[in-house]
């Protein structure tokens, strides 16, 4: 059960196309508050394009997404960005001509507050806001582990805490709901028990709402609250993680039809 | 903290170079030359912030700088407008041509602003040529009044030197504040991913527009220099070839970097008058020095300096915070 039945995010009917692809369709989603809701579905089934019209990176042909309770489907993406929907990517989307530390300062961007008169003519309001966004910034890197690497070109940085590196700058941006696509992706084991960990001290410890999109079972079953699975564009369950597992639709979306039926 | 040391001690050198650089110099048409690379200076230097750091290339910045040299001369000369006004038109008609080019442009993703400036920059110089009344024509338009600013003409070849380089002083402060903020990193973001820039918050079609309305500003001063200091301007000064020379004193001097915008401009601005020697094989000199140079500095001359000393000039990475 979703620990409160406020839902911070509930998707209605959202439907989209690619040329003459349904790659999402009709698809009901909710994300209650303070919960991590996961999706998960075999490859092409249209988690990442949820995440997407979510995020506003693809228009959506019908249906509704409302965010907080403000229906969000129209706004484009930075304004979602701005009303505290982020997420991080499937394909690393790092800022590679940055430090680590500038990587999660430019997170912050939607609440350091001054003018371009500010920073032309450096005031004090200009250094105030710079300190306070490069404490928060240095804040997330410590909460990552990451801390002593902040000066180093993001680049320099192995994969894994690249992909911590993005977590960072998507909690820079202090959001209400996070998105994370495949966050496990490419990770060695330690490294994605690690992230487990975090995880789940986000909704605990920042009180962020989490949709999780991952392959990883053992990750996925482990800290979600609500599972969602999707094939095809539709969904096909919704439950808690031990509901999910024993749906007979969701083994055979996976595992195929047996053939004496 | 200290990048904004590093940039003010920066400055403070550049401002000391530019004030005792004429009397290091031999003769006075040293001078003269300094004018023309710190003019470039100012167009490459915007270029910067939009190629090198917003990651959006034009084509045609000769034409912005075309604009503001031919509005302030028309101005100034043709309809008896004092200077002051002719700088400010001059400027702004550079900056109403940016918007209006930038707004539908901009908001594709891809490669369609070098596309459309490349038009613009044509469109230019065929306007240029052809409203012979207006401009003058091929044959250029003659007798623009030299600059004069609140009672002073700028008279000497030494005075229009210390206005150009006061100028170019400011842009560099004023480029280098604005990298070194949330505007900076908003612009850098999206050079490299416009999506994360989006989930972050960053209106990327107004910050691109932005930079490149403000790149167009800089050439449209510089324009209003030109013109005022020469006297005479013709559109071949203002064609493909020159907007193409821009990029490459931009690309030379080291792309996502302010001083470099200005390392690049004066060196192939000077190299040209050093090479005047050579006659025959200038030009194979020329490019053999920008092969080399490219070899060699794949980040530019700033770039170079940067891996030599340690000191990366206006930048900000590894050591720039502590």
């Amino acid at each position: 059960m979703p620990k409160n039945n406020h839902a911070l995010l509930s998707c209605q009917g959202v439907t989209v196309r690619f040329g003459g692809v349904t790659a999402l369709d009709h698809v009901d989603f909710l994300a209650p508050k303070g919960n991590i809701t996961s999706i998960i579905g075999p490859n092409g089934a249209g988690k990442t394009t949820l995440l997407n019209a979510v995020t506003g990176l693809v228009g959506t042909t019908g249906g509704a997404i409302e965010f907080a309770g403000r229906d969000i489907a129209a706004l484009p993406p930075f304004r979602r960005g701005l009303a505290g929907v982020v997420r991080t990517f499937q394909n690393l989307e790092i800022f590679s001509n940055m430090s680590v530390l500038e990587n999660v300062m430019t997170g912050c961007h939607r609440h350091v507050r001054y003018s371009m008169l500010d920073c032309l003519f450096k005031t004090p309001r200009y250094r105030r806001e710079e300190k306070r966004c490069r404490d928060v910034a240095g804040e997330k890197l410590t909460f990552m582990g990451l801390a002593d690497k902040k000066h180093l070109p993001a680049t320099d940085l192995p994969f894994g805490s690249q992909r911590l590196l993005e977590l960072a700058r998507a909690l820079a941006a202090d959001p209400e709901l996070l998105l994370l696509d495949e966050p496990a992706a490419g990770l060695n084991m330690k490294e994605t028990r690690n992230l487990s960990r975090i995880i789940q001290r986000i909704t605990q410890e920042l009180k962020i709402t989490i949709v999780l999109v991952e392959h990883d079972m053992d990750l996925v079953m482990h800290i979600s609250d609500r599972v969602m699975v999707l094939n095809y564009g539709r969904t096909i369950a919704e439950g808690t993680p031990k509901e999910v597992q024993k749906n007979p639709d969701v083994v055979t979306a996976y595992l195929g039809e047996d053939e004496d039926e | 903290m200290s990048g904004f040391k590093k940039n003010a001690a920066g400055l403070t050198a550049f401002a000391l170079l530019v004030l005792v650089l004429p009397y290091l110099l031999p003769n006075e048409y040293y001078v003269n030359t300094l004018i023309f690379a710190f003019l470039n200076a100012i167009i490459v230097v915007g270029l910067n912030l939009l190629m090198g750091y917003a990651g959006q290339i034009s084509l045609g910045h000769g034409a912005f700088y075309g604009l503001g040299a031919y509005t302030s001369a028309i101005a100034t000369a043709t309809y008896g407008l004092p200077m002051g006004a002719g700088l400010v038109l001059g400027i702004a008609v550079a900056v109403v041509a940016a918007y209006l080019i930038g707004i539908p442009t901009l908001k594709l993703t891809g490669h369609y602003l070098a596309m459309a400036t490349l038009g613009i920059g044509v469109i230019a110089y065929i306007f240029f040529n052809q409203t012979i009344e207006l401009t003058g024509g091929p044959n250029g338009f003659t007798g623009i009044p030299r600059l004069k600013l609140f009672g002073y003409e700028f008279e000497s070849d030494l005075s229009y030197y210390y206005l150009v380089g006061g100028v170019l002083t400011l842009v560099v402060l004023f480029s280098l504040n604005l990298i070194d903020s949330k505007l900076g990193r908003a612009l850098r973001a999206i050079h490299t991913s416009e999506k994360a820039a989006q989930v972050s918050g960053i209106d990327i079609a107004r910050f691109k527009l932005f930079i490149f309305v403000l790149s167009a500003a800089f050439a449209g001063f510089a324009g209003v220099l030109y013109a005022h200091y020469l006297g005479f301007v013709a559109p071949s000064s203002f064609g493909f070839h020159f907007s193409v020379t821009l990029i490459v004193m931009s690309v030379l001097g080291g792309m996502a970097n302010v001083w470099g915008g200005v390392a690049g401009a004066v060196f192939l601005t000077v190299l040209p008058e050093f090479l005047r020697a050579f006659e025959d094989i200038e030009s194979i000199i020329y490019g053999g020095i920008l092969i080399v140079c490219v070899m060699f500095l794949p980040e530019g001359i700033a770039g170079g300096i940067t891996k030599l000393t340690g000191f990366r000039p206006g930048g900000r990475k590894a050591d720039a915070e502590k």
